[in-house]
């Protein structure tokens, strides 16, 4: 599930890797979903019985390295609630409403850049093809050789 | 001495403000002010763009309801093209606008709303949140979370997108909805009509419980603004403007929407971001007026579907006979009555065969050099006024945003709420929440409202811990 603003540059990085990543992973395996940002009812998407593994791919800003992959679990950030969402909430959501919840990682992707645009800094640029290597390892762990380190 | 005393940030409503809360020397309340801290500048730097591109811009002002901004920006470029819209895309663009109300409304009322209204004003703040709500009325929240669900799924449908669809755009709409999502919407519906219901009944509870917030909260006399339709019936994508006085008495009706600056004059406060619109042939005083689901309910006659129609004529219970209900506690009421009139509409549009027509787009080029748009946004009447030069470039912008015409009635509303239960010897967690219960109940959406950029004069004030002003600055 990548997120952010597609114009606010580096912003969208997490949802260019999820349409990359919609790419490559067999459609029958994986669901690749691509949000603004994150709400309330996209805990019915983690929460359906067929999911086994979610990954939610974002960015931080001035991060060094080209990506840093977080297991991350349910969390309630003291029950706050607005129009958007963190990761370990959503997973909350769906792990109180609908008793599942997935193992789930969090990936961040640097920003360097986030003003009005399209154009990608060159980190975030540098750092996509090494991150998307890095998600279809740990999503089709079978297919691939999972390196034990999470971050480089 | 007087004290001012601050609480920030408000949480649960959609950007950042802030409350002040003035007391005289006596410790009483002499003033509440609602303060909104950020600007976005949208009709300043539109300026220049062509309006083909205004229904994308400006879906951008916000993540929640872009949809309004897409079909009032729209509607502003078919005025401007002099075309008549296919009767199928208008039909599409008010099958959006009704599941951008679901799903709206079911975020404020369930997941925001909700931890108030369902577990008290008193509640420890530790458990009056979402996870709070969770607990105590699972069913609530899982509610909430479909009806959202099913609202953003529809959006999803028809614009590709759930946020910031770029579908509808000057004379029509890009695509239409085909038989198989239609029928997949078509049979979600009777699930979500009983959410609404279990929610009406819910909210009933609460109202026997909440019985001093809902005697206080907004509970004044103001005028009301929506649209209606030629039969006075409830209406959120046409119509015409529609205003009714605190005695009831429709002061203005079947008022073209193009006409409305003649309506309506805007005032700015150096304290704020926010505008203060108000009804121009009264003034900032007597015109303060509001906007959406209470004001829609209280200015129609009948809102034109069954079920829907059943809970207005309770809702109506609530005032004296011919007068609007008063107290913006009850929107929270309406805002559930909307809900369940959207899924009526849903149900009918769906039904009719002018969806499957295949003229959902007219085509013109620039017919007209002023080109107003105006629907019913969740919050209220949104009003986006163009004015292009003869290539369709853009020479003046102007939006006008429910939640900057509610505002002249937050501040009110919390002037009241501190009235009745803040005390000068204590602030407890409470009086607190019942304030900023009180601006939620008016759901306001503060990125939208705020358009000011360049033109606000700043006054900083900073107070020493006794209440004395140590420093002040000002920009002109």
């Amino acid at each position: 599930m990548g997120y952010g603003n597609l114009l606010r540059a580096d912003d969208g990085c997490g949802r260019l890797l999820a349409a990359d990543l919609a790419k490559r992973l067999p459609p029958q395996r994986a669901q690749v979903l691509s949000a603004h940002q994150l709400t309330p009812e996209l805990c019915l998407e983690i929460a359906r019985e067929s999911v086994d593994r979610a990954l939610f791919i974002d960015v931080a800003r001035h991060q060094q390295r080209p990506f840093v992959l977080h297991r991350i679990r349910p969390e309630g950030d003291k029950g706050r609630c607005g129009h958007q969402l963190s990761p370990e909430l959503l997973l909350m959501l769906a792990q109180r409403l609908y008793g599942r919840s997935p193992r789930a990682w969090l990936l961040t992707l640097p920003a360097y850049r986030t003003t009005l645009g399209e154009e990608l800094s060159r980190q975030a640029q540098a750092a996509l093809p090494q991150a998307l290597e890095r998600c279809l390892a740990l999503l089709e762990p079978s297919r691939r050789q999972s390196p034990k380190r999470n971050n480089p | 001495m007087s004290r001012t005393i601050h609480i920030e940030p408000i949480t649960r409503i959609e950007g950042h403000a802030k409350i002040s809360i003035q007391l005289d020397a006596q410790g009483r309340v002499a003033d509440a002010r609602f303060h909104v801290t950020e600007f976005r500048g949208f009709e300043k730097f539109c300026i220049g763009r062509s309006f083909w591109e205004m229904p994308g811009i400006t879906a951008r002002v916000c993540g929640i309801c872009p949809v309004s901004h897409l079909l009032a920006s729209s509607k502003a470029g078919d005025a401007i093209l002099g075309v008549r819209t296919p009767a199928p895309a208008v039909s599409l663009r008010r099958l959006m606008n009704y599941a951008q109300l679901v799903q709206s409304h079911a975020l404020s009322f369930f997941l925001l709303s909700g931890p108030d209204l369902l577990l008290g004003m008193d509640t420890d703040p530790a458990q009056r949140n979402l996870m709070g709500l969770i607990a105590a009325h699972p069913e609530i929240a899982r509610g909430g979370i479909r009806l959202r669900a099913f609202g953003q799924h529809l959006i999803r449908t028809l614009g590709e997108r759930s946020v910031h669809p770029s579908w509808s755009v000057p004379g029509g709409v890009r695509s239409g909805l085909n038989a198989e999502a239609k029928q997949k919407i078509l049979g979600e519906l009777p699930a979500m009509f009983t959410l609404v219901d279990q929610a009406l009944d819910l909210f009933k509870d609460a109202l026997d419980r909440l019985k001093d917030e809902v005697d206080v909260y907004g509970e004044f006399p103001s005028l009301f603004m929506g649209l209606v339709g030629e039969d006075g019936g409830l209406e959120h994508y046409d119509g015409r403007l529609r205003i009714v006085a605190a005695d009831g008495k429709i002061i203005e009706d079947q008022v073209p929407p193009e006409n409305f600056p003649e309506l309506i004059a805007e005032e700015e406060e150096p304290w704020t971001y926010l505008k203060f619109p108000y009804y121009a042939p009264l003034g900032p005083e007597k015109g303060m007026y509001r906007v959406g689901p209470l004001a829609r309910l209280n200015v129609c006659d009948f809102a034109g579907t069954r079920k829907a129609d059943r809970e207005l004529r309770q809702f109506r219970h609530y005032c004296a006979p011919g007068k609007p209900v008063n107290g913006s506690f009850f929107y929270h009421y309406a805002r559930l009555i909307e809900i369940l009139h959207a899924l009526e509409r849903i149900e009918e549009l769906l039904g009719d065969d002018i969806l499957d027509a295949r003229h959902i787009r007219s085509r013109a080029g620039v017919n007209q050099n002023v080109g107003i748009g105006v629907c019913e946004a969740p919050r209220g009447t949104l009003f986006h006024h163009y004015q292009v030069d003869d290539h369709g470039l853009l020479e003046k912008v102007n939006l006008i945003i429910a939640t900057g015409q509610n505002n002249l009635a937050m501040n009110r509303t919390i002037k009241q709420i501190a009235q009745r239960f803040l005390t000068a010897e204590r602030l407890d967690e409470g009086l607190l929440n019942r304030v900023e219960h009180g601006i939620r109940a008016y759901d306001p959406c503060l990125s939208c409202s705020t358009h000011e950029a360049g033109r606000m004069p700043l006054h900083l004030e900073l107070h020493g811990a006794d209440g004395r002003l140590l420093d002040e600055a000002h920009r002109a």
